[in-house]
């Protein structure tokens, strides 16, 4: 077959990768790391629960199908036409699994051998759809009973409900597997139609890391995978105002101590703009609420937060919003407090020498980004899948200044434009 | 690749090792503190790593701590408590970049060693205990992860499920001991007891991953030089006894789905054998828990089998819907006994050696996995590289399979249910 092999090095870190866009549609990333037993391969689709509206140039009009496909999908692929695919890797040894999320679903494994027969049973088994309305009824079942599981997880319910005060229609509102109502209007043909959709190699990356070499990928990749005409997919999503839906969204559950999750609602984009605005976000959450700032050990002095106290961004297609989750004996005072403190930071500044010392935490982050194989087949595959390259963090990390922080934070964390999720312990 | 390892004595109860393969881009050193429990130290036990990891005399506050660490490249230092058998183990970490990828030159390793020191021989002190003000958001923290302890279903169902499996033995406990406990200890109590704790305490010490670290272990080996003629010395391997009948206990509470805990105990211990039944019971996508009792019969989303090595004991746990619990249940145990009947095949035996030496092999790629598989081996007497492991496990036979599954015995039944 007829392709190059590109070989990507990082001048800083040196670190390298293999980048072959494979003449059947695939891009193929692979990091060979030396002394390394573990290989970790992930097969990915972006395909994600966001993604229920969608046509290729074959359809006349957009389609929007039932919530929890993706993830349908996802579980429905196990299972072949003759077996199961946990008995293919049974024979390999490797340790086989899958997830979902917003944006993409990959299919992955991990060895320590057996590499090129475990490759052969992923590239196999995830172009061979094989549905049955038997076999979908069985998996509603399994399904429903995972969602339940889901409705029984505090952390969940203040997560997705933070969501829904923050999104007034964007799918990502919507829990990952969907509702058991949405299931249940899953049948064998939607199935179908959402797998030829975007289970084309065009619109999918395979990703590979730890004890492989890349002549052994490509011969199995080349032996394998059937090529794809690229459909025109394009995805759409609805109309979505840049203000949140409601200030505040309560509920009880049997917990402890109430959970708390604030969300700061800013513009969603893509790429290189996108990991810069992550940064900026990381660094401004740090330098604000960070665990080296007064107002975190006076917060947590007066028992109002506690170590379980986080911040994190979550991004994707259509949707940017920053997170401050954790515990609280008065959330909504901890609210009130952290309103506080940002307008404090935009009238007085932020700390400067301690935003030096912060990137160099974090250019630590960026190196242990790269001490396993999972994180660095994930770093790949994450950043093909939002149209960046795998090495542009470590180059936007480098290059990004105290004044792209500062300047950034009336947009990233702008308290009139965000939105409390609480969790009460039951009456 | 494999990495190397070496283990000294100091002396005094006191042993240090080094694991360390260039592959890795950084270092954690660990310290761990093992005595017996006590249920009437439990609460300051259970305080101390954190207290300790929060602060010190140098850096007495949370806020100058924490910026010595950004400063370190973002190392962190971080406190835990882990009961094994009969020990209570207090450990303390702390993760950082090796030198060679610092700027300019740094050298974090000796610094991470000083600040560790400093940690555990000069903490923060005032008025004869530990600083009151760091003191009490660390109880403030543990208060509160005890009431979390709710949140999550399945481990809450297994450690309450302990109260009952483990009756009259230490693991029955709570590692904090009672709320109450926790809610009344003292900054000066908690200071004694770690006091006696650097006096009786077995000192396991271990620098791991990427090497270059020998003038930092010369700092920590100074530290803890010491001329000690006893130490604790508790049992890892501390099997629990098989109950007459087996028990059943049912909590209710407010919950969409049940979750049930079942103990089982064998009348004989073998843990290689133990490793593959589990295996092949529960422990992997093609056992026989996961293809007939959530494939086959869709009882369950959630059943797998645990062995708990230093207890002898297995447990299968699962999440399950209320009209299901008495099948689900049944199954479980029907298939545990299809094994002992000898319904299990050569096929299936060498798929659990091969996903476990799978799992054994990678552990050489995390530091944190490597250097837990070689304190247990060295708490359990046997200090085997994984590949020596997987060699010996690959002489487990059917009928050692067979042979142990007979053995096992229902001990407990908990369901959580509404």
């Amino acid at each position: 077959m007829n392709y190059e092999k590109q070989l990507i090095v990082n001048e800083r870190t040196g670190e390298k990768y293999y980048y072959i866009k494979h003449p059947t549609g695939l891009s193929i990333y692979v990091m060979e790391m030396e002394g390394y037993n573990t290989a970790f391969a992930l097969f990915g689709t972006k395909y994600g629960s966001v993604n229920t509206t969608f046509k290729t140039k074959n359809d006349a009009d957009f389609v929007t199908v039932p919530e929890g496909i993706a993830h349908f999908l996802e579980h429905k692929l196990f299972e072949n036409e003759d077996c199961d695919v946990f008995e293919l890797y049974a024979k390999t040894g490797a340790s086989g699994n899958a997830y979902t999320s917003f944006g993409r679903t990959a299919y992955l494994f991990s060895c320590t051998e057996n590499f090129p027969e475990s490759l052969s049973i992923l590239l196999d088994f995830v172009q061979k759809p094989y549905f049955t309305q038997e076999t979908v009824d069985k998996e509603q079942g399994i399904i429903a009973q995972e969602i339940k599981m889901g409705e029984d997880n505090p952390y969940v319910a203040v997560f997705f409900n933070l969501l829904k005060a923050v999104y007034h229609s964007h799918p990502v509102r919507i829990g990952i597997a969907g509702t058991v109502d949405s299931i249940a209007k899953i049948n064998a043909d939607l199935l179908y139609r959402c797998y030829y959709t975007f289970y084309n190699l065009n619109n999918m990356v395979l990703s590979i890391a730890g004890n492989c070499r890349v002549d052994d990928v490509l011969e199995v990749a080349d032996r394998l995978l059937k090529p794809c005409e690229d459909v025109g997919l394009e995805c759409v999503f609805p109309n979505e105002p840049d203000t949140v839906v409601q200030s505040e969204y309560k509920c009880s559950m049997p917990v402890g101590v109430p959970l708390f999750a604030i969300g700061f609602k800013a513009k969603p984009c893509i790429g290189a703009e996108m990991i810069k605005k992550e940064f900026e976000s990381a660094f401004l959450m740090d330098l604000i609420f960070g665990s080296t700032t007064k107002f975190y050990q006076d917060c947590l002095r007066a028992g109002l937060i506690n170590s379980s106290f986080e911040s994190e961004t979550l991004d994707g297609d259509g949707y940017f919003v920053n997170l401050l989750e954790g515990e609280s004996n008065d959330p909504e005072k901890f609210r009130a407090m952290v309103n506080e403190e940002i307008a404090r930071v935009k009238r007085e500044g932020l700390d400067r020498s301690e935003f030096e010392s912060l990137k160099k935490s974090r250019y630590a982050s960026a190196i242990r980004s790269f001490g396993s194989a999972e994180s660095c087949a994930s770093l790949m595959l994450n950043a093909h899948m939002t149209q960046s390259k795998p090495f542009d963090s470590i180059e936007i990390l480098a290059s990004i200044t105290y004044e792209d922080v500062a300047g950034a934070l009336d947009e990233l964390l702008n308290a009139e434009n965000s939105s409390i999720s609480i969790v009460e312990p039951l009456k | 690749m494999r990495s190397s390892y070496d283990r000294r004595d100091l002396g005094g109860g006191v042993y240090l090792s080094q694991i360390s393969d260039p592959k890795f881009k950084t270092n954690t050193v660990f310290i761990r503190f093992m005595i017996e429990y006590s249920e009437k130290d439990a609460a300051a036990l259970a305080l101390i790593p954190a207290v300790l990891t929060s602060c010190s005399a140098e850096y007495p506050t949370g806020t100058e701590f924490n910026k010595k660490l950004n400063a370190l490249y973002g190392t962190t230092v971080s406190g835990a408590v882990n009961q094994m058998g009969d020990i209570y183990e207090l450990k303390i970490s702390a993760d950082f970049l090796a030198d060679r990828y610092a700027l300019g030159g740094d050298r974090i390793s000796d610094d991470v060693s000083k600040l560790l020191v400093g940690c555990i021989f000069n903490p923060a002190v005032e008025n004869g205990g530990f600083a009151e003000d760091e003191f009490e958001m660390r109880r403030k923290d543990l208060l509160d992860a005890i009431d979390a302890e709710i949140n999550d279903k399945i481990s809450y169902a297994m450690s309450l499920s302990f109260e009952t499996v483990y009756r009259g033995e230490s693991r029955a406990c709570k590692y904090y001991g009672s709320r109450e406990a926790v809610e009344k200890v003292t900054p000066a109590e908690a200071y004694e007891v770690y006091k006696r704790v650097l006096k009786k305490a077995k000192v396991e010490i271990s620098f791991c991953g990427h090497g270059g670290f020998d003038d930092a272990i010369k700092v920590l080996e100074e530290a803890f030089k010491t001329d000690r003629q006893s130490w604790s010395t508790p049992s890892f391997l501390s099997y629990s006894p098989i109950k007459p009948e087996p028990e059943y206990v049912t909590k209710h509470m407010s919950v969409a789905q049940a979750n049930l805990v079942m103990a089982f105990k064998p009348e004989k211990h073998d843990l290689r054998t133990a490793q593959v039944l589990s295996c092949v019971y529960g422990g992997a996508p093609f056992s026989k828990l996961f293809a007939n009792v959530r494939e086959k019969m869709s009882l369950c989303y959630f059943c797998q089998s645990i062995y708990s090595e230093t207890k002898g004991t297995m447990f299968v746990v699962s999440a399950v819907e209320f009209d299901n619990i008495e099948k689900a249940k049944n199954e479980i145990i029907r298939q545990l006994s299809l094994i002992a009947d000898g319904e299990v095949t050569e096929d299936e035996l060498t798929s659990a050696k091969l996903i476990l030496a799978n799992s054994y092999r990678s552990r050489e790629d995390k530091i944190s996995l490597i250097e837990d598989w070689y304190a247990c081996g060295n708490l359990r007497g046997e200090v085997l590289t994984p590949e020596e492991y997987i060699e010996k496990l690959s002489e487990v036979t059917r009928e050692d399979v067979i042979d142990l599954a007979k053995s096992f015995k229902l001990d407990t039944v908990y369901i959580q249910r509404d």
